[in-house]
Order: structure tokens, then sequence, then C-alpha cells
């Protein structure tokens, strides 16, 4: 027998047969629902320089004159948190553009690392931290741990 | 500090122990070549501190030239001795300089001076440091006949009475700037005036000496006994008052330390105790010296058990050889340096089992966040790993025979088989926490064989890191 498939099939049936199972499974026990959660991601419709020159302009026209006013006037997080890329990539289409809304992403962009949030880390304004669409995610111990006794 | 002040060269290494005699005012042995300048050491300290110095022969003199000539007075019968310029009544120090040439009719005098500070019976009052001399027993190996002088080793029990018996440096102990400065102003000029820093240094300290034989610090006295019990066990013999003469001599090395006023005080703890140790072994003068090796390995073991900052040079290995309940334990040790503990943890990621890794980052990630425990390098990868367990989306691979009747994964059929049996059901945190693992582990083609195991492994750590957390909460309340 020269028959290649009959070849392979006898090699198969005396080696086994390749079979898979794929899973899937998110374990963040206090996950938000898709609608609520916040996904951080930028996009301008205006052309722009360098992303430090865009985000001061939007800065000062919000009349705030540094980093640290806007930061406190947005309500950034404030706790340290797992930086997660979003997996439901939402379109870039701005209609109306909220500036308030693209500097605080802005700001979340550019002080996350790959797999954490600080709100003390500086912030790197680079062209691979700009480019992504993420999610924060903070693990509430009481409920990771079981703390209270919630059953099991 | 001192001792280039007052024109020493050459001492710098045993500056302290120099100073610790001084303070201690106990007898000190010094061993060395000849031409190292020993037995002139006391001699310039003397001249910085103010007192009377005496240089003693010990192998020419005789005992009238040391005591002058006794003479009886009046009817009581007391003897008094007629005083020479030469005799050693009223000086504060004396050096008796290669000892071990001694007369044996002599020895007793200059025994009793040295360590009784009587001379017949009568008391010194005034003198104060005796020290001793005598050269290197290295010599005495090679031709005999060829010294004229007559080189005898000092009897075991006269050599036991020393408090510390130090060894003179050589040209190579000199340090480049010693030689050249050496050669300009000519070696070990002394300056012949009062040294009110030392002067001031050593009166400080003599009170505090005091204070501290009676109450010495546990840790010098485990020191002195352990270091003791393992020496005679290595078969070096260091008697019962020698392990207490070291006791002492860490004691004043001690308060020295402490004391230091000078820039270069980079001696640690354990410096100075090994100094002392080095220090106080007789074993130097009768050419049987003791292997430096073991000498260090029994410090370092006794650093080890006793001083935790010695600890830390372990404390990865340590680390590396707990248990993963012990691991969380060791990681939340508050008196551990944070860089250490991140360190040891990135030790641990890259020499570790996929399974031990995943499940103590499972179970202590979030945890070790919250009280920020490890370094920004360390959290990186922890948080890394995490992310990767907390959402797997992957294939679960096999081969399956033709004919073949079982379908499925058999691994993974053993996997669900002990899930079942979990108390509480699927919806219990126990079970998800245990599937989101073993889905983990068999997608990174990890066969988890026995799953019951990995599965109590994993829950152990969360009941680790819970009683933790209970903890601190607790902590933070109070």
């Amino acid at each position: 027998m020269t028959n290649i498939f009959y070849r392979d099939w006898l090699y198969k049936s005396q080696h086994g047969f390749p079979k898979s199972l794929h899973v899937s499974n998110v374990y963040f026990p206090d996950e938000v629902p898709l609608p609520d959660r916040v996904n951080y991601y930028f996009r301008s419709s205006e052309p722009f320089s360098t992303y430090e020159e865009y985000l001061f302009s939007l800065i000062v026209n919000q009349g705030w004159h540094s980093l640290e006013e806007a930061k406190a006037m947005l309500g950034l997080p404030r706790e340290r948190h797992i930086v997660v890329d979003s997996k439901e990539k939402i379109g870039y289409s701005f209609s109306g553009i909220n500036e308030k809304l693209v500097i605080r992403n802005m700001l979340v962009l550019a002080g996350c690392g790959e797999n954490s949030y600080h709100p003390e880390q500086p912030l790197i304004f680079s062209d691979k931290r700009m480019n992504r669409q993420i999610e924060l995610k903070r693990i509430h111990l009481n409920e990771f741990y079981d703390l209270e006794g919630t059953k099991n | 500090m001192f001792l280039k002040n007052i024109g020493v060269l050459g001492f710098d290494s045993l500056e302290k122990v120099i100073l610790a005699a001084l303070v201690t005012e106990e007898p000190m042995l010094i061993i060395g070549r000849p031409g190292t300048d020993k037995a002139n050491l006391l001699a310039y300290i003397s001249q910085a501190l103010g007192l009377s110095f005496k240089k003693v022969n010990a192998g020419m003199t005789s005992k009238l030239e040391m005591t002058g000539m006794p003479v009886i007075r009046g009817n009581d019968d007391k003897v008094t001795f007629i005083s020479t310029p030469g005799s050693v009544w009223k000086k504060q120090s004396l050096v008796f300089d290669l000892i071990n040439e001694t007369k044996p009719i002599c020895m007793s005098v200059i025994s009793s001076i040295l360590f009784e500070k009587q001379i017949n019976g009568y008391p010194m009052e005034t003198l104060q440091y005796r020290w001793a001399t005598m050269e290197n027993t290295d010599l005495f190996n090679t031709d005999m006949t060829a010294f004229k002088r007559r080189n005898i080793y000092l009897e075991e029990e006269l050599v036991e009475n020393f408090a510390f018996i130090i060894e003179a440096p050589t040209w190579d102990n000199y340090s480049v700037e010693e030689k050249l400065e050496g050669f300009i102003s000519g070696f070990t000029q002394p300056v012949k005036e009062l040294n009110n820093d030392l002067i001031a240094f050593i009166s400080k300290l003599k009170p505090l000496y005091e204070e501290q034989l009676l109450f010495p610090k546990p840790q010098l006295a485990a020191y002195a006994c352990l270091v003791t019990s393992l020496l005679n066990e290595g078969g070096a013999y260091v008697s019962v008052q020698r392990s207490l003469q070291l006791l002492r001599n860490l004691i004043a090395l001690d308060l020295v330390h402490e004391h230091w006023q000078g820039e270069e005080n980079n001696d640690k703890i354990g410096d100075i105790l090994l100094l002392g140790l080095k220090n106080t072994l007789i074993q130097k003068v009768f050419h049987e010296k003791i292997p430096d090796r073991l000498i260090q390995a029994i410090h370092r073991k006794m650093m080890q058990q006793l001083f935790n900052k010695e600890q830390e040079k372990d404390w990865i290995g340590i680390f590396m050889r707990a248990g993963l309940t012990a691991k969380i334990d060791m990681l939340f040790d508050d008196s551990v340096d944070k860089n250490l503990k991140s360190l040891a943890f990135i030790h641990f990621f890259n020499h570790s089992t996929i399974t031990d890794r995943a499940t103590l980052i499972f179970s202590a990630q979030p945890i070790l966040q919250q009280f920020e425990i490890l370094n920004d390098e360390a959290f990186n990868l922890l948080t890394k790993c995490f992310k990767d367990i907390l959402h797997v989306d992957g294939k679960i691979e096999w081969l399956e025979f033709t004919g073949s009747m079982k379908k499925g994964n058999p691994i993974w059929f053993n996997c669900q088989e002990y899930l079942i049996s979990l108390p509480g059901g699927q919806t219990s945190k126990r079970y998800k926490r245990a599937y989101q693992l073993f889905i983990y582990l068999m997608t990174n083609e990890k066969l988890i064989m026995d799953p019951g195991y990995v599965e109590m492994t994993l829950n152990d750590c969360f009941e680790k890191c819970l009683m933790i957390l209970k903890y601190r909460k607790q902590e933070k309340c109070i």
C-alpha cells in the first residue's frame, strides 16, 4: 500500500490520534459585568506631535495648571491594580470628544506598566503604552480569601 | 586611628585588640620575627599615655636588677628594696622582651610581676601594663643550632595567663602608604607627646568594661561558650580558663568597637568576634596552629546561630528549602529586608516547578500586593503569572487510540473526579479555585498525577494567607 493517507492513518492508529479540549475560564471573584467595566484606550481625532504636548494642551483647555491638578480633578484610581488587556475591544469612534475622558485615559495608560498600575508610578508616554486597550482589575481581599465567612 | 597618631605603623588590623588590652590592663604577649619593633610598641603607647615605662630584657636581666637590693630595716624584719633607675618598682608599664629566653631563676619573678603585679609578695601599686614579647615559633623549627640564643617554648601554664596573644606585623602587613611614610619619617618614630584623645578613650572605657564584666552580653557569652565546645570537638584544646578569658577579651573588643570614633569603622560585630577569637587562642605560641579554615568554619556557624543579620546570607537557601506555607510565612517576616525577600522570590520563581509556582502565586498575590511585600521587579513577575492563572484560555491536548473505549484525557478525567468529590459542590470557592489551577496547569502541559495533593496544598496556602490577613487586620485595629 503506498497510499500516504493510509500510512498516516496506520501510524495514528498505532500511536494515537491527537485530541484536544479547549478550556477557557476567568477567575475574578468580583468581576463586574461587561457594560459597566471601564476600558482605557486612547485615540485622538486631531493630529499631534507628541503625547505630552497633546495632553498638556487638553489640560490647559480645561483650565488646569499641572498634571497633579488634573489627576486630582479626574479622580484616578488611588490603589494598585492589575492591568488586563481588554478582550472585548471597543471601536475607536469619538463622537463629540469628551476631553476629560481623554485626559483620564491618557494618564492611566501612561501610568500603567505591563502588569500593574500604581498611582505613584512615573508616567511614560510611549507608543507601546498608549496604543493599548486595557482594564484595571482589583482583587478584594475579603472576597478572594473569604474573610467574612461567605459560604465557602 | 590612635596608633598612627602616635607614630606606630603596621598595626592597623590589630589596633582594636591593642586598645582592648589597654582597657583591660591584662597582660599581652606579642609574637613576631626579629626586627618587627614589637618591644617598642608599648614604649610608644606609654609615652602617649604619659606613663613611666621600662623594657626588661628577660633573657639577660637578673632578679636583683629588676628589684634592686633588698635590705632589712627596722626591728620588724621588714624588707625594703633600694631602688635603682633600672628597677621596676615604680614603673607603670613594663615590657619583658624575649620572654621565651628567660632564665629559670628569673621566671618566678617575671611571672609574678606579669600575672600578679607583685614581687616577693610586695604589691606593685603603680603598675598597669605588663606586656611580653617572644620570637616567632616558626623560626624554632628551622635549624636550631643556627640560633645562639636559647629558644625554648614557653610553658603552657604561663601562656594561659596572657589575655591577648598577637602576632606583630611583618613587611607584608604594612600598607603602601605606611611603607612610604615610614621611609620618609623613619619607621615608627614615636611622637613624644601626650595623646589626650587616647587617654580619654581608655579612661572612658575602663569603667564600662568593669560594669560589663558583671553582666556580659548574652550573645558574647554564648559565642565564647559554643566556640570553645566546637574547637574542643575539632581537636584544638581550649581550657575553661581560656574560654572565660575569651569572653573578657570579647567584652573589651566589643566596647572598643562600639565607641570607635574613626571614620573607618567598617568592621561588623562578626569581624570583631573573629579578631578576638584569633588573638586569644594560645596554640600559635607552640607552633601547633589551628587551621584557619577550622576557625573560620566554627566562627561562621556561630554567627549564623547567634546573629540574625548573618543569617540573611543563608535566608534564600532556607526560603528555597521551606514548604509553600512556610514560604508565605517567611515572606511576611517584617524583620527581613524587602530586597532580600524579592531576590528569594525571583530565585524561587526561576527554579521551581510550575505547580509550586502557580500554587504560591495564585494564593498569595493579592495579599502580597496589598502589603507591598516585594519590590517592583519581583512584583511584576508575580503579577504576570497571576494574570495568566486568573485568565486561562488554552487547550488540553492528548492522543487517543483507535478502538479505545474511554473518550477523554484520563488525567483530566481524574482531576474532574476529584473536583466533584470536594465538599460544597461546584459553587464553592474551593472548587472554583482548584478548577482554575487545574486548567492552568493542564493547558501549560503539566500532567497532574495527584490532584488531591495539589489541591490540598493550594487550600493550605489559602488558609495560611487568610490567617495572615486576619492577623494583620487585627494588628491594624490595635
